[in-house]
């Protein structure tokens, strides 16, 4: 099965390495989709079948937790897993985020493990 | 900048440039600085919440596209190195915002952070900076970085609104 990923960053360099870790991850990628922002990963959703998004939180134009509450509130998109990949490092935060439905969180800088191991690990808890 | 937050924005800067582009850098007396350069880029970013403040990088266009080829895995006279040099170091500047929170204050408190902004700076700027007496120097594989950070006091109104 192949699954499609969205990864939402503001940084072309980070959207850059994080598609690179997907594609030598071992897992099969279908589509690879890539946004700026959150208005613009929206738009991806609203437009595409994902199995998964990875987000950063600080971005111009619509931030990450936006994006999330906007997910949270639709009947769609509230089931598509989310994982928060940035450099807050705040635990209040993130519990917030997780409760409303975000799977996972990485730090920033993050290693290839870290972002292989969680993407696994959600999309195995998928097939289930 | 306390000297308490020199410090930690000394150690968090190490060590997140060793994580993230794995390159090594050193603190510096500024008057040590390499002069090797003469077109620089200056990154900023302001974070609010539990405290209010912003955080300054300054260094060379040469490094920071060392630093992008770094992380992408490319050869620094690539052209993508050049291209990336500016977002390569927006996004170190908010990796190191976001560690130098969590080491100063804990990882209770929330902060947000503003996007970074890059600004190419001439050698007229980075002198001034360099003669800034808040900023601190560093010394990354023979290139000049210096940096600052700026926290505002809270503010007894703040008190209790804010960690949770």
């Amino acid at each position: 099965m192949a699954y499609n990923i969205l990864v939402v960053d503001d940084s072309r360099i980070t959207r850059t390495v994080i598609a690179k870790i997907l594609r030598l991850s071992g897992v099969n990628i279908g589509e690879l989709y890539l946004a700026e922002n959150g208005k613009e990963a929206l738009d991806v959703l609203d437009n595409n079948w994902t199995d998964l998004v990875l987000a950063d939180i600080n971005m111009p134009v619509m931030d990450g937790i936006e994006m999330v509450n906007r997910m949270s509130e639709d009947s769609l998109l509230k089931a598509v897993p989310v994982v928060i990949v940035s450099t807050e490092g705040s635990k209040t935060r993130m519990e917030e985020m997780q409760a409303k439905g975000v799977r996972a969180y990485i730090k920033k800088p993050f290693t290839p493990e870290a972002i292989k191991n969680i993407i696994l690990d959600i999309l195995e808890d998928q097939d289930e | 900048m306390s000297s308490e937050y020199k410090t930690i924005l000394a150690e968090v800067f190490c060590d997140i440039l060793m994580k993230y582009a794995f390159m090594f850098g050193d603190a510096s007396p500024k008057d040590e600085l390499p002069t090797n350069g003469s077109n620089y880029l200056r990154a900023k970013i302001s974070f609010s919440g539990y405290r209010s403040g912003t955080l300054e990088i300054s260094t060379s266009t040469e490094l920071c596209a060392e630093l992008a080829a770094n992380v992408l895995g490319i050869e620094p006279d690539d052209d993508n190195s050049m291209d990336n040099s500016s977002d390569a170091l927006e996004e170190f500047i908010n990796v190191v915002c976001g560690q130098f929170l969590t080491t100063a204050f804990g990882d209770a408190p929330v902060f947000d952070l503003s996007p970074p902004s890059v600004l190419e700076i001439g050698e007229t700027e980075w002198k001034s900076i360099l003669s800034n007496e808040e900023t601190i120097g560093f010394i990354i594989e023979d290139a000049p970085a210096i940096m600052s950070v700026y926290v505002n006091q809270k503010t007894e109104a703040d008190s209790g609104s804010d960690c949770g």
